[in-house]
């Protein structure tokens, strides 16, 4: 790659020891975030997190969809009922009308 | 390292599947037998002993916290896939930095410890040569830190700059070039190539 003389050069290039305890620092780093990780989880923030959690939706596009098609069918259902209702609600309306014994409005 | 005896047999891309299953003894192995390796790494990129812990510790912590980001799946390498995020730690952090006050390696280290002879002479050697290779443009520094210094091939090296075999053979042309135009100019290296007398080779 580099011709001999830079190469003798690079080769001279030195790096310092590390300081001896780097090794036991990030191992002690990564255990003290997985204790705070542990507590954090039962903390009030984490039951918060949690309970927060539980609305997320996993998949946006097909929870999306799925309430589209509730609400359509909701949706025709609810009209079919409102007809009927509306049909009962005249009937009996008119029945109350007619047999009365006040007579009537019709 | 007692501690981890019946993991000792366990290759790294092994280890880093236990990792991601929690596994803070086999997070702890890794560490042990990798540490000072990428602490070299990051130190050839940024000549700084403190940055370049600063940088490794990250690196590590960035695995801990995400070892998902390892896909043991495509069948890479532990090494040259960290080589990849120590990099890029580095490379973070040395722009980070260049807003802050430039250190001269040179004055940094010669104000170290204005010691004797010989001791002098091999610091400020040391120096030159780190100016000459901090004085490369980024991606250049970092082809010739992953083939020559850690011994990558040039197709690992360019899978982890994510660039082409081709394209990282011209870096490497180019930071050959760099060096030896910053050498001759500092005195380590005559115009025809040939390395500079006693003052640092006696």
């Amino acid at each position: 790659m580099v011709d001999d003389n830079l190469e003798q050069l690079l080769k001279a290039r030195r790096v310092p020891e590390p300081r001896s305890n780097l090794e036991q620092r990030i191992i002690d780093m990564a255990a003290r975030g997985a204790q705070e990780e542990a507590r954090e989880r039962i903390s009030l923030r984490g039951l918060w997190t949690s309970f927060w959690d539980g609305f997320l939706l996993p998949s946006p596009a097909l929870s999306m969809a799925l309430v589209l098609g509730i609400g359509i069918l909701v949706g025709i259902e609810t009209t079919d009922l409102t007809v009927n209702t509306n049909q009962v609600d005249i009937v009996s309306y008119l029945d109350v009308g007619s047999s009365a014994d006040y007579g009537g409005w019709l | 390292m007692a501690e981890f005896k019946n993991l000792h047999g366990i290759s790294d891309e092994s280890l880093m599947e236990r990792v991601q299953n929690g596994d803070h003894e086999a997070f702890s192995m890794l560490v042990h037998r990798n540490a000072k390796m990428f602490y070299a790494a990051a130190y050839r990129m940024c000549s700084s002993a403190d940055d370049a812990e600063d940088i490794v510790q990250d690196a590590f912590m960035k695995l801990w916290n995400n070892p998902g980001r390892w896909d043991a799946g495509r069948g890479a390498k532990f090494s040259t896939w960290f080589y990849r995020v120590v990099t890029n730690q580095a490379i973070d952090f040395m722009r980070r930095k260049k807003g802050a006050k430039e250190i001269d390696t040179f004055d940094r280290i010669m104000d170290e410890s204005p010691g004797q002879g010989d001791i002098l002479e091999e610091k400020e050697r040391d120096a030159m040569l780190e100016k000459a290779v901090q004085s490369l443009p980024e991606r250049q520094k970092t082809a010739l830190n992953l083939c020559f210094y850690e011994g990558l091939s040039n197709k690992e090296a360019a899978d982890i700059m994510g660039v082409g075999v081709k394209a990282l053979e011209s870096l490497l042309m180019r930071a050959k070039a760099g060096l030896r135009t910053e050498l001759e100019r500092c005195g380590m290296l005559s115009r025809d190539g040939e390395k500079r007398g006693q003052k640092y080779y006696g």
